[in-house]
């Protein structure tokens, strides 16, 4: 190097020369060719096709049976494939009472699937048909036992449903089993950030304590207090033939079905008494100012607005739901709108809706920049607290009537969701038929039911406020909303 | 009338009754009771031709089905990058949503919602730009309107607002990507395609993506959005005179001069056991993945590879939930994919270890299992193996949407729709001594890639990448 830096100067200029030609080196693509256009016009092109008018969508017919022992069966014959999805549902075996350890009806599902009795005395863990293995699904309201066949195998798999909720071995193996597979089911549901923001959203609407407020897995903590015997209990008051729903769908003769659960599900008497119809408190939304809770991490701002609503057999039920379409969950939805998703602004509004028998709630959700979180929080409040105000006019209520109804027609084209949906509306409440009633219900209501329905419902007194994201950036903002509780994520969540 | 006579029939067209029936016995049956001996698969069989503009075209109608499903693929991946262009064929993808002649910008949504579409989308992989909708049977022509429009018309509406608009969106995508998962999955990427490689990720997708002007995203468009290198596969309950409706939309449709470029690789071999290493500060929960290459689609050894990964992907001695999970506590919960595309396939294990647990241990598990795979000779396993594929097999062409994607996945493998009866064959054919074979051409534990993604503590500065081998076997 010199004294005088020429080198160094040299160096520099050298650098920004290489620099120059590596931008350079990026390829040029040739221009596109005109015309940008070359195929031909035509008339029929300027609008969008007519609407088929012989083409509306018909429901399959359902058949029902009550055994008479309280089972209650349900079966919708689709022939197109030789495949068949077959569902039992036990109602109340999802709820616990308060008194309950959080994750025990869940636990007892586990334990029940893993230990179970068949007709030959064998015991066996996790069964399955010709490689799909039965499978146990949870809520608030029921737990589910379901799996997937070919028609042929619709015999085996109907007895195998049987066993699993009337024959359970409920021993040692399956227990242990069951529970550590609850635990790391647990432990990988810690990661949500979904799960954290949803579990202090419900807590602050019905209080820490209330037992729709659990996570339905239940917590490192609570699993590990629970004990076989308390397992067991918990299926001698919830597994009974009254609160049993069997469902069908797929390549089935409904008749057969019958016959077959009358035989391996007719003998079923429950052991001892009746429990308590009601073992789930009372629902009571706080009426205090909306509570807010914020999650710290880094990044983005991730916002949950949690809105109380009716339960599955409330006249509401509908009208609420096609309210939050309007307002999330679609491209078109007015919150998209307010955060000009079109143009970028924000990542979108997604909704989720949680139904329950005594309870649901409409979970909308959205991801904004730091700097964006305080103008997107308020105008998403106002929006939801004057949803009410705003009429809906007919093409808004068409759009979210169409949307509701393609939602239906969607779980309905499978054998497997419909059977699901089936079973969820039995465990909400619901009697044979009762999809179709939610069909044609959709297909009626009126923009007055739902301007009511948002008028009673999203009151801004009731929107729970739960965000992810940094309090040394965010704490002033969110601070313009009331008071924050501050909480740390333990694990790195994901969403 | 000349339109349709100049038209390519591909395949056979069954025009027997709409009833299949496929016998699955062979004559082995009566050795080996199959409780599948016989189905009865009731839809029509697919109906496969090409336009004169040479859009390939497959029609299935299965009239059980309240919905119809539409879905359009052009060989626009991300394979299909320009060098120094990345990104450019997924910021087209979405240019394509930003309004035709006909059609505003959003339009698309707003008629696909409208019509009571909940599942609708686009989407690029490494070969394929795809766009797919579901709709109510009533609006089956409606897909076909808003597609040809893409294909016709979009061209004419790219506009330096849309472009802005679009490559902000694009930015918050890949933005909203965690970036842990993002720098690993970056390296594993890199160790398994070399530089040049159509594959091949670059560290600066977004610069790329920001850099590129409208003349780039025009000129990618007319390269590859064209009849001639496209398939529209529509399955549903859709009219008889769904082909009619088809080239009323479609045949009028112009080529841009010149033919569509496909994209060349050499294959990426291994000839060793390679350990690509990811450390990261603080990082919580590490992961451990293992690739495997495959088989691809029309391989002679793809079904006893497909096989081969159902029964590792299970919870029987076979599999790695057994080994890794219920036998041993190593890892919190494990996965197995094969994902096949057009210029490298690969199976990927990916696994949570249990804290505390090491790679070397979880590695070493699942090398020793891959080894006994080398003698498989358990006939009851690949008996249920078998048997399980084919169950799933209908149970995924239950849903229109996954049956027009089954329907591509075929064309590309084998140049013809999906046919049940071909499909049941081909596994039903594979016996021990092909499962072995392809055991060991693909799952030699000596010859793969094991990727840790690991906790660098405090200490940490930043992410560090090591890529060894142990030498060729």
């Amino acid at each position: 190097m010199s004294d005088d830096g020429t080198f160094s100067r040299r160096m520099v200029v050298g650098a920004f020369v290489l620099g120059l030609s590596a931008c350079s080196s990026r390829p040029t693509l040739p221009p596109p060719s005109k015309p940008l256009t070359r195929t031909e016009d035509a008339p029929f092109r300027a609008h969008p096709p007519a609407v088929e008018a012989n083409a509306a969508a018909s429901l399959p017919a359902s058949a029902a049976r009550r055994l008479a022992n309280g089972v209650s069966v349900e079966v919708v014959e689709r022939r197109a494939l030789p495949i068949a999805a077959i569902v039992v549902a036990m109602r109340n075996a999802g709820r616990e009472s308060a008194n309950d350890p959080a994750g025990l009806s869940a636990l007892t599902g586990r334990t029940v699937l893993s230990g179970v009795r068949l007709g030959n005395g064998q015991v066996v863990a996790k069964p399955s048909v010709h490689g799909r293995a039965l499978t146990v699904l949870h809520n608030d309201d029921a737990t589910l036992f379901g799996i997937e066949v070919v028609a042929g195998a619709v015999p085996i798999a109907i007895e195998l449903v049987a066993s699993v909720v009337s024959r359970p071995a409920l021993d040692a193996p399956a227990f242990e089993f069951a529970l550590n597979e609850q635990l790391d089911a647990a432990a990988e549901q810690s990661r949500s950030r979904f799960f954290h923001l949803q579990t202090a959203s419900l807590q602050s609407l019905y209080g820490v304590d209330h037992v729709l407020a659990r996570a339905p897995l239940g917590t490192q903590q609570s699993l590990r207090t629970i004990s076989a015997s308390k397992v067991s209990a918990f299926y001698r008051a919830g597994y009974r033939p009254s609160s049993t729903g069997l469902f069908v769908v797929g390549d089935v003769d409904a008749e057969r079905v019958f016959e077959l659960a009358e035989r391996h599900l007719g003998s079923w008497a429950a052991d001892g008494s009746e429990p308590v119809a009601d073992t789930v408190p009372r629902v009571r939304v706080s009426q205090s100012p909306r509570s807010l809770m914020a999650f710290s991490a880094g990044g983005m701002a991730t916002v949950l607005l949690t809105v109380p609503g009716p339960g599955h057999q409330d006249a509401d039920r509908v009208p609420f739901g096609l309210v939050g379409t309007a307002l999330s969950g679609s491209a078109l939805s007015r919150g998209n709108r307010e955060l000009s998703h079109h143009d970028v602004k924000s990542y979108g509004v997604w909704s989720l809706s949680h139904v329950r028998a005594r309870a649901s709630e409409l979970f909308l959700g959205f991801t904004v920049e730091p700097e964006d979180l305080g103008e997107s929080l308020a105008r998403m409040l106002d929006l939801m607290a004057s949803v009410g105000e705003r009429p809906f006019a007919a093409p808004e209520l068409e759009r979210v009537r169409a949307h509701h109804l393609g939602n239906l027609s969607d779980m309905y084209a499978k054998n497997s969701t419909f059977a699901l949906h089936l079973a969820e509306l039995f465990g909400q409440g619901g009697s044979p038929g009762e999809f179709a009633r939610l069909y044609e219900r959709v297909r009626s209501v009126t923009a007055a039911e739902l301007k009511r329905a948002a008028v009673a419902w999203f009151r801004r007194d009731r929107v729970q406020v739960a965000v992810v994201a940094n309090p040394y950036e965010n704490g002033q903002t969110l601070r313009r909303f009331g008071n924050v509780e501050w909480f740390k994520l333990e694990v790195q969540t994901v969403d | 009338m000349k339109v349709r006579r100049a038209e390519v029939q591909i395949g056979v067209r069954a025009t027997l009754a709409a009833v299949l029936l496929v016998l699955l016995c062979s004559g082995r049956a009566n050795a080996e009771p199959d409780p599948l001996r016989s189905y009865v698969v009731r839809s029509s069989p697919a109906e496969h031709f090409r336009l004169t503009n040479g859009l390939e075209v497959v029609l299935q109608r299965d009239t059980a089905q309240p919905l119809v499903a539409v879905v359009v693929a052009y060989r626009a991946g991300r394979a299909y990058d320009p060098r120094g262009h990345e990104g450019l064929a997924h910021l087209v993808e979405h240019l394509t949503f930003r309004g035709s002649r006909h059609v505003a910008s959003a339009g698309m949504y707003e008629h696909l919602e409208s019509a009571g579409s909940v599942r609708w989308n686009g989407a690029t992989g490494a070969d394929l730009a795809v766009y797919y909708s579901v709709v109510p049977k009533s609006r089956y022509a409606l897909p076909l309107w808003l597609e040809s429009e893409r294909m016709a018309f979009t061209l004419e509406r790219f506009s330096e607002a849309s472009l802005e608009l679009e490559q902000a969106r694009v930015r918050k995508e890949l933005l909203q990507r965690g970036l842990s998962q993002r720098s690993f999955s970056l390296a594993l990427n890199q160790a398994l395609y070399p530089a040049g490689h159509p594959y091949r990720q670059s560290e600066d997708e977004l610069g790329d993506v920001l850099a590129a002007d409208l003349s780039d995203a025009a000129w990618f468009f007319q390269s590859h959005y064209r009849p001639d290198n496209a398939r529209l596969v529509i399955v549903g309950d859709f009219p008889e005179t769904m082909a009619t409706v088809v080239r009323r939309y479609f045949a009028p449709i112009m080529n841009p001069p010149g033919t569509p470029s496909r994209p060349r690789a050499v294959e990426r071999t291994f000839s060793s056991r390679e350990t690509l290493t990811v450390t990261e500060p603080l990082l919580l929960d590490g992961g451990l993945t293992l690739v495997f290459p495959a088989a691809n689609g029309s391989d002679p050894d793809a079904a006893a590879l497909d096989l081969i990964v159902l029964l590792l992907s299970g919870i029987g001695p076979w599999s790695l939930e057994n080994a890794l999970v219920r036998q041993n506590a190593i890892a919190e919960s494990v996965t197995t994919e094969l994902r096949r595309a057009d210029l490298a396939s690969h199976v990927y294990i990916e696994m949570q270890l249990r804290p505390g647990v090491s790679p070397e241990r979880a590695e070493s598990v699942v090398d020793d299992l891959m080894a006994r795979w080398a003698s498989f000779a358990d006939a009851g396993a690949l008996r249920e193996a078998r048997t399980s594929f084919i169950v799933d097999s209908l149970l995924d062409i239950e849903d229109p949407l996954d049956r027009a994607f089954r329907h591509l996945d075929c064309l590309r493998s084998f140049g013809e729709p999906f046919q049940f009866g071909k499909h049941v064959q081909r596994y039903r054919s594979v016996t021990l001594e092909r499962a072995r074979t392809a055991a060991r051409r693909f799952l030699n534990p000596r010859a793969r890639l094991a990727a840790r993604h690991v906790d660098g503590g405090r200490s940490c500065a930043g992410v560090c990448i090591s890529h060894d081998s142990e030498g060729p076997e």
